[in-house]
């Protein structure tokens, strides 16, 4: 069982090999960081994949209503929304340049966003993400792909999906690793 | 408004065995699977507002007078098998139906019928209606393609129509109001409606309506389903049915139908502007994006108020029940969701198999 907290939530990977904070900033721990590139917040290793995992809280789902922005306070949402998905996008894709210069790239990756927004908008972020990691092989040039999948879920959708490693939200938003 | 739908209370009506539902006096939302009793609920509420603007039209009326109007609008309404009043008695309740609405003003009526029943009984009724407010009901179906002689046609023969289109085209058919009565915003939102639509329709009277543009007239027939129903909308507000602040409650069943989404959001907007001005609205919906716009464009500095009402059936009583929430994230259950969230686990299944299970 590892057991991983950070950004106020604490996840427990009953099977997992590895999990560690991924942007850790504190150079006293053995996973610090360290580079000047974004990381998701979380990789858990387990026999046959490795799990990518960025938590969001959003405060404002404004940002999703961009269907038909056209003036001021309305762009700024559409501007929200490509922003979160490119936040997203980069954290994936800078980690897994972090992970290959480790030589930590040779299983399936699975990216999990963990966002508190409700389904349906879920879906809609997944759906870009998708398209724009890219999760696939997206060239015929490519041997493998980046990401394999991607999923954007919010705290009950993962619960129900994943019940062997569970997360709940944690009082302190100190991170902290545990490994047992 | 001035007098708003506060409560409703059903005991032993059609599928509910017991409930009540608390009203914002702005925007209601109810929301719930097929066979939650979500129209129910709204031609329930409908029917017994109707007390209140009966009694306020015809001062003189008396109980009997008043119960049998009420038990003819009920069963023109909710149409129960062999025309039997008894038939929307709650099945296997012991106890007699109930049926209760309360206004913000205290006005209020409560009636109570059983299964062999052939009327209501009134048990509790104000005797001042005079703050009454007439309310709308808009169907799920619009009308304005078949509303030309509906009405008398719907009096003479048993049409298999509920008696929310015969009300819907009576007030479609009203003469407009004069322009300088009408509410500002009532004109803006016609002026909303007229922009997206290309053009306006024109109510001639007896149900003949056509579509005008700035250089041609069309039969209403010819246009598309989702503009004839937010026209329906556009001629309540040109009649004044519907007035800030003075008109009673709108119901509105499934506004959604035949509406895309860029007249959805339209929609949402002007139903909020209409009730940050005094208009109460009660609407049922099975539609994520209509009531997401709702959730998106609220804005608390305008002191919107939207109350989310979800219906659902409880898992060991199998009896309705009601949650209501003010936060759209906080709605339990969210059927409209949960459609989404299945989604969501099947990806989930597909791409990454075993994982975590």
């Amino acid at each position: 069982m590892k057991i991983v907290a950070t950004d106020g939530f604490e996840f427990s990977f009953e099977d997992a090999i590895d999990a560690f904070v991924f942007d850790e900033t504190d150079k006293q721990k053995q996973t610090f960081h360290g580079a000047p590139m974004k990381g998701v917040d979380i990789v858990a290793e387990f026999e046959t994949a490795y799990i990518y995992i960025e938590l969001k809280n959003y405060d404002d789902v404004s940002i999703y209503d961009d269907g038909s922005a056209n003036t001021g306070d309305e762009k700024k949402a559409r501007d929200g929304f490509k922003w979160l998905k490119n936040y997203l996008k980069y954290k994936f894709r800078d980690s897994y340049l972090y992970r290959h210069a480790e030589n930590k790239v040779e299983k399936p990756i699975h990216y999990i966003c963990l966002i508190n927004f409700d389904n349906a908008l879920n879906l809609r972020m997944q759906k870009a993400l998708k398209t724009e990691l890219p999760v696939g092989k997206a060239s015929r040039r490519w041997v493998h792909p980046l990401a394999t999948s991607c999923q954007v879920v919010n705290l009950k959708k993962w619960n129900d999906n994943f019940p062997k490693w569970p997360v709940k939200q944690i009082s302190t938003v100190a991170d902290v690793t545990v490994g047992a | 408004m001035s007098n708003g739908l506060q409560r409703l209370e059903l005991k032993n009506f059609t599928a509910f065995s017991d409930i009540a539902i608390d009203f914002s006096p702005k925007i209601n939302i109810i929301i719930g699977e097929n066979s939650t009793g979500k129209t129910h609920l709204l031609k329930a509420a409908y029917t017994l507002c109707s007390a209140g603007t009966l009694s306020k039209k015809t001062p003189e009326i008396n109980k009997d007078d008043l119960t049998v109007a009420l038990t003819t609008k009920l069963m023109r309404l909710f149409v129960p098998l062999d025309d039997k009043l008894g038939k929307m008695h709650h099945q296997g309740a012991s106890d007699q139906a109930y049926m209760k609405v309360q206004f913000a003003n205290g006005q209020k009526i409560a009636c109570t019928f059983f299964n062999n029943s052939k009327l209501l009984e009134i048990v509790s009724n104000s005797h001042d209606w005079q703050d009454s407010a007439e309310a709308a009901f808009i169907p799920t179906k619009e009308v304005l393609s078949f509303m030309k002689g509906f009405s008398s046609l719907y009096e003479k023969y048993g049409l298999s129509f509920d008696q929310t289109y015969q009300d819907i085209c009576i007030l479609l058919d009203l003469p407009e109001m004069r322009a300088e009565l009408r509410h500002e915003k009532n004109k803006w939102a016609m002026d909303e409606i007229r922009s997206i639509c290309g053009g306006h329709f024109v109510f001639y009277g007896g149900g003949k309506v056509t579509f005008k543009t700035d250089d041609s007239e069309y039969s209403a027939n010819s246009m598309a389903e989702g503009f004839r129903k937010i026209g329906m909308l556009s001629r309540l507000l040109e009649t004044g049915s519907i007035q800030p602040g003075v008109s009673g409650p709108l119901f509105w069943d499934e506004p959604e139908a035949n509406l895309n989404p860029k007249l959805m959001r339209m929609l949402v907007q002007i139903l909020l502007e209409l009730s940050r001005n005094g208009q109460q609205i009660i609407l049922a919906t099975h539609n994520y994006v209509l009531l997401k716009y709702f959730d998106l464009l609220m804005d608390k500095k305008k002191d919107d108020h939207v109350q989310f009402h979800s219906l659902y059936r409880d898992a060991s009583s199998h009896e309705i029940r009601v949650t209501t929430t003010s936060e759209y994230l906080k709605i339990t259950p969210n059927p409209i969701d949960d459609a989404y969230g299945s989604l969501i686990d099947q990806e989930i299944k597909k791409d990454m198999g075993d994982l975590g299970k």
